[in-house]
Formats: C-alpha cells, sequence, structure tokens
C-alpha cells in the first residue's frame, strides 16, 4: 500500500495565468518531457509526427520530423538523445546527431494493426511506462506497456480506448493510469523493484461536463496534476483522496499534457491540441495547440531518465 | 506455448463467466524477455462488465499462437532430421 503522507495538501500559489509560450497550432500536442541537461522541454506533435524543443532561457525553438506518429520520449543514462515511442513501438533517436535517425529497439507484434502508442514517461527505475490505443479513439483495445532496458518488454491487457498516463505517488508504489474515454483515472499497487502491478481499482471520475483525464504528472509534494481534454484546464489532486485541490485554466479546450520544468521545477508546461475542436471553437480559441506555461509555487520532480 | 494455452484459459474463463454478477474480466499480462520468451499472467480488470469480441478474438489469437509455434516446432525437428541424415 502507498505509504502518502497523511497531511493535508493545499494548491501552491500561481504566479499568474498560464501564458502561451509558442503558438505553434499543434494537432495533437502531447510528450511534455523537461530536459534537465539542456534546459529545454521536448514535446511532440503526434499527428503531424514532429518533435519539438523550447528552450526557455533564450526561446530557441526546434524541431524534427519523423516518418509515423511520435507520441512521447524520455532522455536516457546510457548515451545521449532519447527513447521515443512511435506509433508502433519504442526507438533511439539522437536529435543533436549530426545524422539523427531513428534506431528501432522493439515493435510489440502482438498490438493490433489499428492502434497506436499514446503517452508515456519513465519510472525512477528506468523502466519505460506507455499506452497503447486505437486510432480511431473507439474500439477498447488500448493496452498499457513497460519496456525495460535489457528488452524485456510486458504488454498489459486494458481494455481502455484511450490511454493516458502514467504517473506515479512520490514513494513509487502507486501508479496512476487513465482510462480517458470512460472519464477515470485508475491506480495500482506497484512493486518497484519488479514493477509488478496489483490491486486494480478506480482512483477518480471526473465529473460529466469537465473533460476527460489525459496526460499528468506529479510535484515533489505528491500531488497529481491532471490536463482536460475538453475542460480547457489542468486540475490539482490530493494523491490520497483525489480531492481536488485547485486548478489552471487554460484558453482552449483540449488540454493534453503537462510536466515541471525550469530551472527550479516551477514552471508547469502544459500542451493542447486543435484536434477535435469545431470551426467555431478553433475561430473563438485561436490558441489552440499552443504551448504553455504557469509558474508554480512549489516545485515539481525531474522526469526520470530511460536506464539504457 | 504455454503462454497460448495461458490466454486460451483466460478468455474461456471470460465467456463462461458471462452472466455472473458482479463480473472482472481476467486480462492478460504477457512478458515478452530480451531473448523472445513469453510467459503470461492475468489481473482483473477495474471496470465491471464483460468485453464478448476482445475474448472471441483473444481465443483465436491464441489458436494462432499455438499453430505457429507449433510450426516452428515441426520445422526445427525437420531440420534436425536433415541435419542428422546428413552427417550419417
Amino acid at each position: 500500500m502507498s505509504t502518502e503522507p497523511t497531511a493535508p495538501l493545499s494548491m501552491p500559489t500561481l504566479g499568474g495565468p498560464a501564458r502561451c509560450l509558442w503558438d505553434a497550432g499543434a494537432t495533437l500536442g502531447e510528450g511534455t518531457c523537461w530536459s534537465p541537461r539542456t534546459q529545454a522541454l521536448w514535446w511532440v506533435d503526434i499527428l503531424e509526427r514532429r518533435l519539438y524543443r523550447y528552450r526557455p532561457a533564450d526561446g530557441a525553438r526546434a524541431h524534427w520530423d519523423f516518418d509515423e506518429e511520435i507520441s512521447a520520449v524520455a532522455e536516457r543514462t546510457g548515451g545521449p538523445g532519447l527513447i521515443v515511442t512511435l506509433r508502433r513501438g519504442y526507438a533511439l533517436f539522437d536529435p543533436d546527431a549530426p545524422q539523427a535517425t531513428v534506431r528501432w529497439l522493439h515493435r510489440p507484434a502482438t498490438e493490433p494493426a489499428g492502434n497506436r502508442f499514446n503517452d508515456g514517461k519513465c519510472d525512477a527505475q528506468g523502466r519505460f511506462w506507455g499506452g497503447t490505443m486505437d486510432f480511431a479513439c473507439e474500439a477498447p483495445s488500448g493496452a498499457l506497456y513497460r519496456y525495460d532496458a535489457d528488452g524485456t518488454c510486458i504488454r498489459h491487457e486494458m481494455g481502455y480506448a484511450v490511454t493516458n498516463g502514467p504517473t506515479w505517488s512520490r514513494d513509487g508504489r502507486t501508479m496512476y493510469f487513465n482510462d480517458t474515454v470512460r472519464g477515470r483515472i485508475n491506480a495500482f499497487d506497484v512493486d518497484p523493484p519488479s514493477g509488478a502491478l496489483s490491486n486494480p481499482r478506480e482512483w477518480l471520475r471526473f465529473a460529466r461536463g469537465d473533460g476527460l483525464p489525459d496526460g499528468m504528472t506529479t510535484d515533489a509534494a505528491g500531488r497529481l496534476w491532471i490536463a482536460h481534454w475538453g475542460g480547457a484546464c489542468v486540475s490539482c489532486h490530493d494523491p490520497a483522496s483525489g480531492v481536488e485541490l485547485g486548478r489552471v485554466a487554460l484558453p482552449t479546450s483540449h488540454i493534453t499534457n503537462c510536466a515541471f520544468g525550469g530551472p527550479a521545477l516551477r514552471t508547469l508546461y502544459i500542451t493542447s491540441a486543435r484536434s477535435g475542436l469545431s470551426d467555431a471553437q478553433l475561430k473563438a480559441e485561436p490558441l489552440a495547440g499552443g504551448l504553455f506555461a504557469v509558474e508554480i509555487g512549489e516545485p515539481g520532480i525531474e522526469a526520470s531518465l530511460f536506464a539504457g | 506455448m504455454n503462454a497460448a494455452q495461458a490466454a486460451l484459459n483466460a478468455s474461456a474463463h471470460n465467456l463462461a463467466n458471462l452472466s455472473t454478477t458482479p463480473f472482472h474480466r481476467q486480462q492478460l499480462v504477457q512478458a515478452t524477455g530480451p531473448q523472445g520468451g513469453v510467459t503470461a499472467s492475468f489481473m482483473p480488470a477495474v471496470t465491471e462488465g464483460a468485453s464478448i469480441e476482445t475474448d472471441m478474438v483473444g481465443m483465436l489469437r491464441a489458436k494462432n499462437d499455438f499453430l505457429a509455434n507449433l510450426a516452428v516446432f515441426r520445422r526445427s525437428d525437420q531440420m534436425l532430421g536433415s541435419l542428422l541424415d546428413a552427417v550419417s
């Protein structure tokens, strides 16, 4: 069981409203991951098959195009560059290499042809966790994968049409993973050394009309920050009770992911999407698909590196 | 082939318990090792209810996995036989 702190947590102060850093017009922004090495933020546009890098110190922007959908990234302990999930599996990619090319690691043979990888990140042990989903967001064919540095790959059948997350409790003994279409965030007990999951249960269900749970992250005190697809916000939750402590409002509806970054890990970077918005919504929300940031009074935690 | 057997058992269990309430499907956890071996275990679904289409597809996939593995064994046996014939 989780050994989360029992003292009640409160909402940290916000350093003003969220501001748009990059009006990128992403079709499906996602994949937020702060890079301590380069003091920059990685993020992706899944459907436009593009990796982005934003360096806040000087506003430098860069991007790389791929032959298939790129959905999540993590930096590595064993080399430069990134491990990435592409539509069909795991690969290495070094954006700063003279000839940046994709080196495939593993393409799971049993994954349905209509699925693609979606959100994902590494746990504290350096294992990459990420989910798959039906490309059309309809069939309950999504699975949760774990890929280890030694090449072990574990597929957990989930039966979700769209998967998002995961993120973890501060002690690493609870994993949260989103059944987005059903509006639910489920929790699992984790044995950190082995990565074995058990005791699956519903942890939180979004109220109807408040959007659907998309990407999320954990801060240094253990609070969960969850993006609302269709809810125009990121909400902050107590990790034990799930109670909402507060929210960050955004000027566009489809909020997709978030991650802490910046020199003191006190900036929450937030992605969004144009996908799924009507023409009228797109006209009313000109910053849809942008990259946003808001200063938070308390820090997040560094993204874990892939162990390979 | 053991992993295919386990998958078949889970699908059969889920289909056999369609009318049981409350029912949480047994979901398959498949681990592929660095050298390619596959092991299987299970975890109950969070959401209550059946998924007939998933379990029917699961049974067909398990059957195909059986046949594919069997073909590998058969071919391996034939190759070993040919090798022994060649050296004898």
